[in-house]
């Protein structure tokens, strides 16, 4: 069991760095390739960037506390035996599940809403969150198929 | 759902969390299955009921009335 759940966390930290390695890749291609793909800078709002860099760069050191708070789980038997037990504590995952589930009912809401004021304001806006709405309402749809073949 | 994990605990002096771990689970979840906020699930209760050396109807006690569910 546990030399199950030590194997899921050394496989879960390379992926890790593989994830922090691209994302860190993408940054140099993006810098490279912007003016041919997107908008000249200038354009963008002030705040625009300022939502751009914080979530690159919010993305990057949550990977980078991930990469070392699994490196310590290794390190350390007993709080990785700790941790696997909340992991698997089966009242944990049925109160996520209900708080996912209810998160998830509101952000559809949330995400229709913003669709139908953006079709009123901004054609770019409208296409992006049509788009999000339509693969969203695809992947709920292809996880129910999923779970209730599995079940 | 009322159980006797509490009455069960007291007798071999068993604290929560030295249940929930030699169980596999938290103390919160064992915590939230004394005072009937939880259902534990079938494999959990059996464990539970296992380590006390009892079945599952001693430990868990099946209220049909208030739980809704008759068969």
């Amino acid at each position: 069991m546990m030399e199950d759940y030590e194997k899921r966390i050394k496989l879960q930290t390379a992926l890790l760095w593989v994830l922090l390695i691209l994302t860190l890749a993408a940054n140099v291609v993006l810098g490279v390739m912007w003016d041919r793909w997107f908008l000249d800078p200038r354009e963008m709002t002030e705040l625009a960037q300022q939502v751009q860099k914080t979530a690159y760069f919010g993305f990057l050191i949550y990977l980078i506390v991930c990469i070392v708070r699994n490196k310590r789980l290794l390190r350390e038997r007993g709080r990785m035996e700790e941790k696997e037990r909340e992991e698997k504590d089966e009242r944990r995952r049925f109160v996520s599940g209900l708080s996912e589930r209810l998160s998830a009912q509101v952000f559809t809401v949330l995400l229709s809403l913003a669709v139908f004021v953006s079709s009123l304001l901004d054609m770019t806006a409208f296409a992006v969150l049509l788009a999000t709405l339509g693969g969203y309402a695809a992947l709920r749809l292809l996880a129910w198929l999923w779970y209730s073949r599995k079940y | 759902m009322k159980t006797r994990i509490r009455e069960l605990r007291g007798e071999r002096k068993l604290s929560q969390e030295e249940l929930a771990r030699a169980v596999g689970t938290t103390r919160q979840t064992i915590t939230s299955i004394e005072v009937g906020k939880y259902t534990a699930s079938l494999p959990l209760a059996h464990k539970i009921a296992r380590y006390f050396g009892r079945t599952i109807e001693e430990v868990f006690l099946f209220d049909e009335e208030k739980e809704g569910n008759s068969v």
